[in-house]
């Protein structure tokens, strides 16, 4: 298109990197928060801050307690076997109009109360791979392209990075932010690569019947219905619409899946229409001891416990199934999970930093000429990069700030929270875009923001919970500990930037600056272009 | 623990992969100038240790779980190489000084 | 107001006229993305001589988000627009007639 092969990459790098970014931060936070969803979900939700049980959890018993509150006619009910990460049984039913979800403690099979929250296993993650937009799948297909943005972007900026090698470790924090910011994002995407390219590759190939379906049409010559249940191995008899019995003893048909499976553990359970003669339960495999996030599923008849379909994935399915488990980070493995946690910061840092070389390199230039470029930019990426961060922690404080039955003009007490996240984005948005140029103060400001409102977090969980650091260390919550722990690093971190952002505002006019011309010249040749 | 091990010997492997480049010698070292033959032991060496690392982790965890972790550990060690040289240059010239790099 | 000439990157940035780039946008977006299912469909009703079909189906899919990535970029750096627009519309044509009459059974 241009000259070369590295201009034209650049160009497109740049102009898809500027366009894409702040959808791609906000999936890579998202995204990054989500590795530690069941430990925020502890905090977020202080009535499941329980020690898992040392006896035996029986299906049979869960099954009874759900008796209570699931309809007779439900068409769907499942739920989720306790463990360390997650010491409350997860349960959802379809209710005569919504799908419900509730919470019981393995202790004593009662329903745990609490005020009514997504969490983050019910916001952040869902909001990472589809951005709660259901209409039409839009919020999957928009999280599909940037995804393959993604992998261009990483595919291009190796390609136009001339000096890969020799600037490997290159960091030079004490240069002018349009050199420091390029050397912090070669760094990051440079060094961060096998982890970017396989976390979007495996992200794209989750979704592959999604973003795919024509290759899955084309294989089976048109209608592809049978690819679902033979690659996945799903099986629901039809209902039959004639009442059926009772069902049959859950801790049956748990013992003979755990024994197809030489003692791998069940994790979960799902029964559909349970009322209906042709009721069917399926039982599938703890997914804890290794990387893929299996398939093995075994499907039994609701009134009789025969058994209809075992499921084990044959040997391209399950190498798809090692790339989801890569990316789902289910399995147990803590030294991983915080692992995957630095590294999905790094992404974050590498996203940002794309923005502020570019409006750094025109920042001269474009004042000069009365562009808006810029000012534009700059707004955008304090919106797209601290305001999310704030969102995310005003949706921590609301959690602990609003009661339990709170409600305002029907949104419920969970939609008020989800009121809150975005409403703060729009504010640190409009913010941004009303600090005028140099919008450093905008930064300052909202930097110190995040210091705040981490600290005011950490302290309304100790009000509102009494689980403050030292009672959550000595009462063994290492998730409550743990998120707590973050939080103050955090504040320290935006702290820092904010106090570096102040000073260099205050240095800011020096009258030795180079000219314009020779500043962009310099950049030019410096990225080797 | 075998993790932290795996993770100091590409922390050191990197260090010595970066030795063998202009920028951080100069800021490392007083000699500026590295024959051909040192270079290459440099290089050499610092690849074994990423090796070794490899070994290690994978001895461990076995291919399914320590692919992934010698696979991101060797980003943060390289990360952690580079913020070291940035952030902490004038300590990590005396440790290099003393180890006789 | 003083003009500035930009160079290196920036110049970069405003050097490309917009009626090409729609075109490249649309070959690598929209055009691109028919030519990966085209091509990575037929692959796998080829490779369902060799495994099972919804094996076939999975692993075609997974090479084509690789494919796709590639033909992005190439729809970028190949100087010539002539040989994109050849390759990848006339490409996904084919393969489509291809898996046609594969799927019926037809001669060629």
């Amino acid at each position: 298109m241009l000259d070369s092969l590295r201009s034209s990459l650049t160009w497109l790098h740049t102009w898809s990197g500027l366009l894409i970014g702040s959808l791609l931060f906000t999936i890579f936070w998202m995204g990054t928060l989500s590795v530690f969803d069941r430990e925020i979900d502890r905090w977020m939700m202080p009535e499941t801050r329980i020690l898992m049980p040392d006896s035996y959890i029986s299906m049979d018993d869960i099954r009874d307690a759900a008796a209570d509150f699931v309809p007779a006619d439900s068409s769907r009910w499942q739920f989720l076997m306790p463990s360390e990460r997650e010491p409350i049984i997860r349960m959802y039913y379809q209710g005569p109009e919504i799908f419900h979800r509730v919470h019981l403690d393995p202790n004593t099979m009662e329903v745990v109360e609490g005020g009514e929250t997504l969490g983050a296993t019910g916001f952040f993650f869902p909001f990472h791979f589809s951005l709660m937009l259901r209409w039409n799948s839009i919020g999957y297909w928009l999280v599909g392209l940037a995804a393959m943005a993604m992998m261009m972007l990483l595919v291009s900026g190796v390609i136009i990075h001339k000096k890969i090698f020799i600037d490997f470790f290159t960091f030079r924090a004490e240069k002018k932010l349009s050199r420091s910011s390029l050397d912090l994002h070669n760094v990051m995407g440079v060094l961060g690569l096998p982890f970017h390219i396989m976390i979007t590759l495996s992200g794209l190939i989750i979704f592959m019947s999604i973003y795919l379906p024509g290759v899955m049409e084309r294989t089976y010559s048109g209608d592809s219905s049978n690819f679902t249940n033979e690659a996945f191995g799903d099986f629901v008899q039809q209902v039959a619409n004639e009442p059926g019995g009772e069902l049959v003893s859950f801790e049956t048909l748990r013992a003979q899946a755990e024994a197809i499976w030489n003692g791998s553990e069940v994790y979960y359970a799902r029964i559909w229409n349970q009322s209906d003669a042709n009721a069917t339960i399926e039982m599938r495999r703890n997914r804890d001891d290794a990387v893929p996030l299996n398939l093995d599923l075994v499907s039994f008849d609701g009134d009789s416990g025969e058994i209809y379909t075992v499921h084990e994935s044959e040997p391209v399915m399950a190498a798809q199934r090692w790339i989801a488990g890569f990316h789902f980070i289910q399995f147990d493995h803590w030294t991983l999970r915080w692992v995957y946690f630095l590294l999905g910061l790094a992404g974050c840092a590498l996203i940002g930093s794309g923005f502020v070389i570019w409006f750094e390199t025109r920042r001269k230039q474009h004042e000069l000429e009365g562009k808006s470029g810029v000012r534009i930019v700059e707004s955008l990426a304090i919106a797209s990069i601290t305001g999310i961060i704030i969102a995310t922690l005003a949706f921590l404080i609301a959690n602990r700030l609003l009661p339990a039955d709170a409600h305002l003009m029907g949104q419920s007490r969970s939609d008020l929270e989800l009121w809150i996240f975005f409403l703060s984005w729009i504010a640190t948005a409009a913010h941004a875009g009303m600090r005028s140029a140099p919008k450093t103060n905008a930064w300052v400001e909202q930097c110190g923001t995040i210091a705040a409102f981490s600290v005011v977090a950490v302290l309304l969980n100790w009000i509102t919970t009494g689980d403050h650091l030292l009672s959550a260390f000595s009462d063994g919550l290492w998730a409550v500990a743990g998120i707590d722990l973050v939080l103050l690093a955090n504040a320290l971190l935006a702290y820092a930037v904010m106090r570096r952002l102040a000073q260099t505002r205050a240095s800011k006019i020096s009258p030795t600056e180079a000219s314009p011309c020779q500043e962009i010249d310099q950049i030019g040749t410096e990225v080797g272009i | 623990m075998i993790t932290l091990g795996g993770f100091v010997l590409a922390y050191i492997g990197f260090v010595m992969l970066a030795m063998t480049q202009s920028r951080p010698r100069k800021l490392l070292c007083e000699a500026s100038k590295q024959s051909a033959l040192r270079k290459l032991c440099y290089q050499c060496s610092g690849s074994l240790l990423l090796l070794c690392s490899l070994i290690l982790i994978i001895a461990d965890e076995g291919w399914s779980f320590g692919s992934i972790v010698w696979g991101t550990i060797i980003s943060l060690a390289a990360i952690s190489v580079t913020l070291t040289i940035t952030f902490a240059t004038e300590s990590f010239r005396k440790i290099v000084h003393v180890v006789g790099l | 107001m003083t003009t500035v000439k930009p160079k290196g990157r920036a110049a970069i940035s405003t050097a490309v006229n917009p009626i090409e780039y729609f075109q490249r946008l649309m070959l690598a977006a929209v055009l691109g993305y028919f030519f990966t299912v085209e091509v990575a469909g037929l692959l796998g009703l080829v490779l369902t001589n060799i495994m099972i079909r919804s094996e076939a189906a999975a692993l075609s899919a997974m090479l084509g988000f690789l494919l796709y990535t590639f033909v992005i970029l190439w729809a970028f750096a190949d100087r010539s627009l002539l040989r994109l627009w050849i390759t990848i519309p006339g490409g996904a044509l084919v393969c489509y007639g291809l898996s046609q009459s594969l799927a019926t059974g037809a001669p060629l």
